[in-house]
């Protein structure tokens, strides 16, 4: 019955009724003015304290991952180019000099393979420890 | 004057200005959610910042399908939910089995001393609540948003969503009533 009375309070104050436009018993009309009380706090405790700074720190973080990007790209790209022009040097320059260093790797292709995973191993361990030290 | 078509669309073409009005239009929106729904307030400022990269990161994907404050709602609503489901393993107080049955826990005498201060009190039950019901009622009454809205953002059912803040209303306005009686001795 109660729980009836309260669901009914609560609609009214939904649709905008005041407690004046409707009959409602004394005990009715406290009720509704405690929901009206109560809202009326829930809206005006609202803790959004924003830091002054805050948006201006945002774009700065933004901007920081960009720059790390193409930075990224960058270095990436930049090792592909130096790459190919001592293979193109080599290549230019010395034949028998390029097929020494493919027998070379042919002869130990397993130490370079792992050489290559555990620099990349490496790499991926000291990122998630920088990560952890500035998230923990 | 805000008009979030131009500013989202200057935004998306890599416009930085336009996204910092973006950040400074919604960033009390994304406090207040988190601010309620976090119990650890030293944590809002990060997770506020972790939002809006979110943000920023997927802003080209916004369809202008609903208003942007409950799409930006929403990326707050679902990292504070990810950010608590990490760190509170062992505190089930968010999530309590029986929701429909949930009560608040018997009053000592520090929280009848805090009851001078109704506002402040009625916070406090507020943060006690579980997560459902604190976040209706901070999405409802604090942002404003309609039931719609609130859908939208938490994707619950709307029927769920009105049942959920009719009983923490309820249950708040018997701890009203209970305060009303401690004032009265």
């Amino acid at each position: 019955m109660k729980e009836r009375l309260d669901d009914k309070l609560q609609e009214l104050l939904e649709k905008g009724a005041s407690k004046s436009e409707i009959a409602l018993s004394s005990e009715e009309k406290d009720d509704l003015e405690m929901y009206e009380a109560l809202i009326g706090m829930i809206a005006h405790h609202s803790d959004n304290h924003v830091p002054l700074y805050f948006a201006a720190n945002v774009v700065a973080a933004i901007q920081k991952k960009e720059d790390r990007k193409q930075a990224f790209v960058l270095a990436f790209l930049f090792a592909l180019l130096l790459v190919s022009a001592i293979y193109l040097f080599a290549f230019l320059i010395n034949i028998e000099m390029l097929q020494q260093i493919a027998f070379a790797f042919s002869q130990y292709v397993w130490v370079c393979l792992f050489a290559v995973v555990t620099f990349v191993f490496v790499q991926l361990a000291d990122k998630r420890l920088v990560l952890k030290t500035v998230h923990p | 004057m805000f008009n979030e078509v131009e500013v989202v669309t200057q935004a998306i073409h890599g416009n930085i200005k336009a996204f910092e009005h973006i950040v400074k239009q919604y960033e009390k929106l994304v406090f207040s959610i988190l601010n309620k729904l976090l119990n650890n307030k030293e944590d809002v400022e990060e997770i506020s910042q972790d939002v809006f990269m979110k943000v920023h990161k997927n802003l080209k994907t916004f369809q202008f399908q609903s208003k942007l404050a409950t799409w930006i709602a929403r990326i707050a609503y679902l990292t504070a939910l990810n950010h608590i489901k990490k760190n509170s393993k062992h505190n089930s107080s968010d999530y309590p089995d029986d929701l429909d049955n949930w009560h608040f826990t018997n009053e000592n005498p520090e929280h009848i001393l805090e009851t001078k201060d109704q506002a402040n009190y009625i916070a406090k039950l507020i943060d006690q609540m579980p997560l459902q019901y604190k976040t209706v009622l901070t999405l409802y009454h604090i942002n404003e948003f309609s039931y719609q809205e609130i859908e939208q953002t938490t994707g619950l059912p709307e029927g769920t969503i009105k049942g959920y803040l009719f009983r923490a209303r309820k249950l708040l306005k018997e701890k009203m009533e209970g305060l009303i009686k401690v004032n009265k001795l």
